[in-house]
């Protein structure tokens, strides 16, 4: 049985929201239309982007910014989340997250951007701090410094993803903890949480095709420690497992949550 | 090194067929941005091949080079992943046209898999455009999740080899259960579905200005055979009846 029509058939109580991408939606029919509109009858929806590119430097195109904005009057999300990176320029995009150069002209575009979005949406935005595996260029500060600088000056919130922090901590070096610690709580909107790949030589890829790690479960208690009960979500894209694989992992967050905050 | 200047060179060190030295050593870590160019072209090349899967099996290796040529000729600009697989499926019916060294079928193949896939998950409608029950003296009302085709071999009867013919195959989606099919129609009845995919005045209007260009009389014999079209446009999801009211909607299909 495909996952949807399991998880619409069991609707596990750990499962008190939904999250969709909304380009996968946006002026689209048949099944996934209908997935969707079933989906709201029965759980609060989320929309977290892919293709907002908050870095990047081409102009929004406006008919995306009209068939989001329609997508998320039906949703009624409280916020909208994206990356903080970019996908492409010069009118061609490549479908990846890719990274910023961490400069004081990388978070003045970001922030002109997300004023814009804001703006066009009328919705608080949440950036996404993302897993990178190099930097374009020089950098002229450090990646907390760069996130704080953006959510400061864009004045906008965060969805924390916490493997995310890890991902980097353990290719680029760094405390994890310090990155979730260094955030600020009151602009700290979501968590999500994945499982991730690592390569033979250690170097390790944000597939969200694996099993939560031991190290990420450890971290997630770390952040509800430091910055509190927020919407989680387990975030899962590929090599789909048994749902009641998944459920377990959902099981194990929830028993996280509720060593911390009873 | 400016914002853009910088993106500029990830761009191309992912779509260009070989990376260039400069913008690598542009962009810094090498290792990192081959990584990069990997991932992004196994993504897209995943894409391409889970649209088009019998045109893959078709071309065999030769489909990863058309791949190639996509990415380096034609990279994508869509904002929506699954229009990607549509300009693939443009980009490389067109390719094959003019590739002498690939079967005759293929590129018919490219062209029937890449309308199945937009009419996949094409929407049926627009919200505003509520359909009233079909009536030839109202502008009629087609499904967006429906596509006309014109081939010169019978790929969308998936035996081989393909017979050479022409042949027009209207790729649908049934919209209750949102099954895919192909079916094939006359000249004159592919010339009615065009005219009433435009969207141009009545469905009355659009059977006239057919039957005036091909120099057909509207006889008993051509009416029976427009009650078939129809019955067989309404059975199949295609035609979803007449527009309530003049030009809700707007006329025509949507861009894929």
């Amino acid at each position: 049985m495909p996952l949807a029509a399991k998880l619409f058939e069991v609707a596990p109580p750990e499962v008190r929201w939904l999250e969709i991408h909304p380009e996968n939606y946006m002026g689209r029919g048949g099944r996934y239309r209908e997935t969707l509109e079933r989906a709201l009858d029965r759980w609060p929806i989320g929309t977290h982007g892919l293709t907002m590119c908050f870095g990047s430097v081409t102009p929004f195109e406006a008919h995306y910014l009209t068939a989001l904005r329609t997508l998320l009057g039906e949703v009624q999300p409280p916020w909208h989340s994206d990356h903080l990176c970019f996908a492409g320029a010069d009118g061609v995009l490549l479908h990846d997250l890719l990274p910023l150069p961490y400069t004081r002209e990388a978070v003045d575009v970001v922030v002109r951007r997300i004023r814009e979005a804001q703006g066009a949406l009328g919705l608080p935005i949440a950036i996404e701090n993302i897993s990178w595996y190099g930097q374009p260029g020089p950098s002229e500060m450090d990646e907390t410094t760069f996130h704080l600088e953006v959510l400061e000056k864009a004045d906008c919130k965060i969805l924390l993803d916490v493997n995310n922090v890890y991902v980097n901590s353990r290719n680029h070096g760094g405390d994890p903890r310090a990155f979730i610690d260094a955030m600020p709580a009151e602009r700290v909107v979501q968590y999500h949480i994945a499982g991730h790949l690592v390569r033979g030589d250690g170097f390790i890829i944000d597939t969200h095709a694996e099993p939560i790690c031991e190290d990420v479960y450890t971290l997630f208690e770390h952040t509800l420690r430091t910055i509190g009960p927020r919407p989680t979500l387990l975030e899962r894209d590929d090599k789909f497992p048994t749902f009641e694989a998944l459920h377990a992992e959902l099981r194990r967050l929830d028993a996280i949550w509720r060593g911390v905050f009873g | 090194m400016t914002l853009d200047r910088l993106q500029s060179a990830v761009v191309r060190v992912c779509m260009d067929r070989q990376a260039s030295e400069e913008d690598l050593s542009l962009l810094g870590d090498r290792r990192r941005w081959m990584l990069y160019r990997e991932m992004v072209r196994t993504r897209l090349a995943g894409l391409a091949g889970n649209a088009l899967p019998r045109t893959k099996s078709l071309l065999g290796p030769a489909f990863a080079r058309c791949v190639d040529d996509w990415l380096d000729g034609s990279p994508p600009r869509s904002p929506y992943f699954r229009e990607v697989a549509s300009e693939f499926a443009l980009f490389l019916s067109e390719a094959l046209h003019r590739a002498p060294e690939v079967p005759r079928h293929a590129a018919d193949l490219a062209t029937l898999e890449g309308a199945l896939w937009e009419v996949s998950w094409a929407r049926v409608r627009h919200e505003a455009a509520s359909p009233v029950p079909f009536d030839f003296e109202r502008p009629p009302l087609v499904s967006f999740a429906s596509r006309l085709v014109t081939l010169g071999f019978a790929v969308h009867e998936k035996e081989e080899p393909a017979r050479e013919g022409r042949f027009n195959v209207i790729a649908f989606r049934r919209p209750e259960t949102h099954a895919v099919g192909t079916w094939t129609v006359n000249d004159t009845a592919a010339d009615i579905f065009d005219e009433w995919t435009l969207g141009r005045g009545t469905a009355a209007d659009g059977v006239r200005r057919v039957c005036e260009a091909r120099g057909i009389g509207r006889d008993q014999k051509f009416f029976e055979g427009l009650a078939e079209v129809v019955g067989g446009l309404m059975e199949r999801g295609i035609l979803l009846g007449s527009r309530g009211s003049p030009g809700a909607g707007g006329p025509g299909h949507e861009p894929p």
